[in-house]
């Protein structure tokens, strides 16, 4: 196991410096001049570049030096955790940004994948355990109709018949219980469709088993042949599909965050971006990588404590 | 340092040399304009203004002493009812029916909605940042839209500009100019405080305007400080005091000018002038602008740059503390879905304006609650130009400029094109300096009118008949553009293929970083170029179009050392236009100066050095329910600052 561990967090460092390594090469090899970056913000700067003031502002980001000890000190920054310094939010750390965003990313994140997790999976099971009845067909063809619409598309009706026609909720910003209403509620209701038809069909194909059916012939109840058997073994494949999302939670939504403009790492990604804040989207980008490869692991270590047959090693 | 000083006129000047301007763009092109521009500006992202006005004789050119409350007041003009609903325009309006569905234009709105005042209104107002960040110090923000918008709110200067560029009195309740237009005396207002109670006194000027000169971090707004004498040497190092600037008691001040420029006070209503609380800096440092330290009617108690300005009535404000609105939060709106969440916030009932882009127009004027809100700002103070360089051929020739300017259908540009968000303009002074100079009789002779003939039979007298024989001419449209902006600039360039035959090409491979690059290093044929107008006098074209102004020098390279051609002699008009604005921008005589600046927009005209397009017609929304909020041309589409009368009635 421990041996395991090791071997993972090792491969998995050297999958983020390829990473790390992939986005510092294609942000240099962008049209998009971070030096003028910085002189756009001095707005003064934008239009004739004075080669002075060019050249001095491209020392100062440490550019002009070779593109070989830029990148490892750039590694070498990164080992340290430093992440440098956003060029638009002057004299704000990269870290500070991102440290301020993981925290509301996480919040909204969380709650919205609690709530798919929880009503997904008790619509999936409850469907499931009636297959082909009205409530399983009813909720099946809801969950069918509400997969394909993207959050985009939930998010500006929430906006619409919650923010403008009745009214009662903030459409945009952070700081009060309300403004959390309708960035989950969007999380949730494009998440539950997929959760609900994944743990049904994953049910299902439990209920089927030979062991289901010697535990129901041992003269188990219902619940107990659900709970004790069918729930634990129908598991795995729910958790294969939470690990991914659980990502999210540090890097927060990209659609959500945007929208209804909650100030998390995703909205600042999409700022950077837009912005050519390049510190910020590298960082971001990193940020993202590590978040993925944690959960793989944490997902992978999971299924050991679930399942006796996965043996790590 | 003279040494910034000149770098920032310099690379100002492309700012204003682009191949493609969506509406980000024109903000922030606006913005720059605005502020390297001696002339005019309105800058900011939002706004209009109008220009009502008598009561808009430059006080400069007039040599007369100007009091008043320290209120932004709207001037007179002949008010005249808008929509019939919650809002009258002033100034001479053209209104529409009420109730027509296309919205109304007015010059200038002061909303008027009727009802009872409610208390403890939160009150969010729109703020899009347009893609820089967000810095909250008058002598450290850029000349860029967004901060002549907010700014304001919480910090105050001498003078303030009112919604439509006028300028008013703020901190200074009068002011005395010398009879050689040298030297103004201004006297504080006795009540003038600080948000943290402390008395405002002539030394806060001293130690402000030191901040933004400072040499070793001078303001990006630097040169709407230029004039002042001893600017140069103090900000170069080379002296510890500003010559210009004479404590002469407590609350007297006397600030002394490099020479009798007219425009000053319109310089001096720039926010680079605001003075800051001392005593805030030194306690709280960088992040003194989150705590009181400034006059203005708002005190700024929270900035999250990415997020939200939120702002509490300033109690020591010499105006009053606001009745009815006890919270204003800007909120900060970034990325593609700035402007529809802009109008949701508008629809939902949470801010009290909002600008419309052009995308969002039908979905506004198909809908008859918003459309019933909807307003158009007519003239504005913004100018839309074709700029071509005379070093870079064919346009070396002013006989090819000439029939390109004649080949511009400014009718459709403004109405099918840009769908009815621009007008047709034949001069290049923007037209709200007609309301504000009522002496300035514009060239009428040499105007590029949409003549399709004239410009063919220029063309061939050139030696391109039919355009044969022309070199290839590129219009650079950034990579970066919307594909329905891509497409109105190609329908744009296609009018020299329909009324001259001339194939422009179309050029989308660059993003806009290489275009304002290129146009630095080697020059681009031909670019469309935006400005905003600040002064109350056609003072934007010496601005402009002076051999030693830096707009002309990478922009249009409109020089001495152009050689005649085809009976035109631009080498030698470049000189007189040069000598004709050293006198109107210091001319005391109003009458005089006007027809100095008229001689010289005759001599821009006649060798098309810009050729003028189209003024823009800002688009907005304002709520029914807020009385006394002021929009004018001068922030685009933004309100001036909220004082204290700006309430919210029940509704």
């Amino acid at each position: 196991m421990l041996g395991y561990l090791i071997r993972r967090i090792f491969f998995s460092l050297l999958v983020l410096i390829g990473i790390v390594t992939v986005v510092f090469f294609v942000a240099r090899a962008s049209p998009q001049d971070p030096v003028m970056a910085v002189l756009r913000q001095n707005a003064t700067a934008r239009g004739q570049v004075d080669p002075v003031e060019y050249q001095r502002t491209r020392h100062q980001l440490g550019l002009d030096r070779p593109l070989v000890v830029q990148y490892f000190d750039y590694i070498g920054n990164l080992a340290r955790g430093d992440l440098g310094e956003s060029i638009v939010q002057r004299n704000r750390d990269v870290s500070d940004i991102l440290g301020r965003g993981v925290p509301i990313s996480a919040q909204v994140a969380l709650f919205g994948l609690a709530l798919q997790f929880v009503i997904g999976s008790f619509v999936g099971v409850w469907a499931a355990a009636r297959q082909n009845r009205a409530f399983d067909r009813a909720s099946m063809g809801i969950a069918v109709w509400l997969g394909a619409l993207p959050q985009l598309v939930i998010g500006i009706v929430l906006i619409v018949v919650f923010g403008i026609k009745l009214d009662w909720l903030p459409i945009h910003g952070w700081g009060t219980w309300q403004h959390w209403l309708l960035p989950i509620t969007t999380l949730t209701v494009t998440g539950v469709a997929a959760y609900a038809r994944f743990s049904r069909a994953s049910v299902l194909e439990q209920i089927n088993q030979d062991f289901v059916r010697t535990a129901k012939a041992k003269g188990l109840s219902e619940s107990r042949v659900m709970f004790g058997h069918v729930l634990r073994n129908a598991l795995i494949p729910i958790i294969t599909f939470v690990g991914p999302s659980l990502a999210f939670v540090i890097t927060g939504n990209f659609v959500v965050e945007t929208l209804f403009g909650v100030p998390g790492v995703a909205f600042y990604a999409v700022s950077s971006l837009i912005q050519n804040d390049y510190p910020v989207m590298q960082a971001t980008v990193v940020l993202w990588a590590v978040a993925i490869m944690v959960v793989n692991l944490l997902t992978d270590l999971a299924y050991g404590l679930i399942d006796p047959r996965v043996r790590l090693a | 340092m003279a040494h910034a000083f000149d770098q920032d006129l310099k690379e100002l000047v492309q700012a204003f040399s682009r191949g493609a301007v969506n509406r980000r763009d024109f903000l922030r092109i606006s913005a720059i304009a605005a502020g390297a521009v001696a002339t005019s500006t309105a800058l900011a992202a939002c706004g209009g203004d109008d220009d009502e006005s008598e009561a808009t004789q430059p006080a400069a050119a007039t040599g007369q002493a100007t009091t008043g409350s320290g209120q932004a007041t709207t001037a007179s003009g002949q008010a005249t009812t808008g929509s019939g609903q919650a809002t009258t325009a002033s100034g001479e309006a053209t209104t529409a029916p009420a109730g027509s569905g296309t919205g109304t234009t007015v010059t200038s709105i002061v909303s008027q909605a009727e009802g009872e005042p409610l208390t403890g209104v939160e009150l969010s107002l729109p703020w899009k940042t347009f893609g820089t960040g967000v810095v909250i110090d008058p002598h450290r923000a850029p000349n860029w839209g967004p901060f002549w918008y907010l700014l304001p709110f919480a910090y105050g200067g001498l003078v303030q500009f009112d919604e439509s560029a006028v300028i008013q009195p703020d901190l200074a309740e009068s002011w005395e100019k010398s009879e050689d237009g040298l030297t103004y005396t201004f006297h504080l207002r006795e009540d003038a405080k600080f948000a943290s109670g402390r008395d405002v006194v002539a030394d806060d000027f001293v130690y402000s305007w030191k901040r933004a000169l400072d040499p070793e971090n001078p303001s990006p707004m630097l040169h709407f400080m230029e004039h002042l004498k001893g600017q140069k040497e103090y900000t170069e190092g080379t002296a510890d005091e500003i010559e210009g600037v004479k404590v002469i008691d407590a609350k007297t001040l006397e600030l002394t000018l490099t020479k009798p420029y007219n425009f000053f006070l319109s310089y001096l209503g720039t926010f680079v002038w605001d003075i800051i609380d001392r005593e805030a800096v030194e306690e709280f440092g960088e992040d003194f602008a989150s705590h009181p330290s400034g006059t203005g009617p708002w005190t700024i108690t929270t900035i999250d740059p990415q997020l939200v300005v939120e702002m509490e009535p300033n109690e020591n404000y010499y105006g009053g503390v606001n009745p009815s609105i006890s919270k204003l939060s800007f909120q900060v709106l970034v990325g593609p879905q700035a402007d529809n969440t802009a109008l949701n916030l508008f629809k939902s009932g949470e801010t009290a304006f909002t600008d419309l882009p052009i995308a969002l127009l039908d979905a506004v004027k198909q809908d008859s609650d918003l459309n019933e809100n909807l307003f158009t700002i007519d003239p504005s103070g913004s100018i839309r130009s074709l700029a071509m360089n005379f070093k870079l051929a064919p346009f070396d020739d002013v006989r090819v400029r000439r029939a390109f300017g004649h080949a511009i259908d400014r009718e459709t540009f403004g109405e099918v094109i840009w769908r009815g968000t621009w007008v047709p303009a034949n001069i290049y002074t923007p037209k709200v300096v007609l309301n504000s100079d009522p002496g300035y009789d514009p060239p009428e002779e040499e105007t590029p009118t949409f003549d399709p003939e004239k410009g063919k039979q220029l063309l061939a007298d050139a030696g391109y008949p039919n355009g044969e024989g022309l070199p290839e001419i590129r219009w650079y449209v950034s990579s970066e553009s919307a594909s329905d902006e891509i497409n109105r600039w190609q329908a744009f360039v296609n009018m020299f293929k329909e009324h001259l035959g001339v194939e422009v090409v179309m050029d989308t491979s660059l993003t806009q970083d290489q275009i304002t690059t290129k146009q630095s290093e080697e020059g681009i044929q031909m670019a469309e170029w935006w400005w905003g107008n600040i002064t109350e006098t056609p003072q934007l074209i010496s601005e402009v179009f002076r051999t030693d102004a830096p707009y002309n020098a990478s922009g249009v390279q409109w020089q001495a050392d152009i050689p005649a051609k085809g009976g035109y002699d631009p080498g030698a008009d470049a000189k007189k236009f040069d000598e004709l604005m050293a006198q109107a921008d210091i001319e005391q005589d109003i009458d005089k100066m006007n027809d100095l600046y008229r001689q010289g927009e005759t001599l821009v005209l006649k060798n098309a050095v810009y050729v003028p397009i189209a003024n823009l017609v800002p688009h907005l929304l304002v709520q029914p329910w807020i009385r006394n909020m002021r929009i004018g041309w001068w922030n685009f589409s933004a309100p001036s600052r909220f004082e204290p009368d700006v309430v919210v009635v029940k509704h």
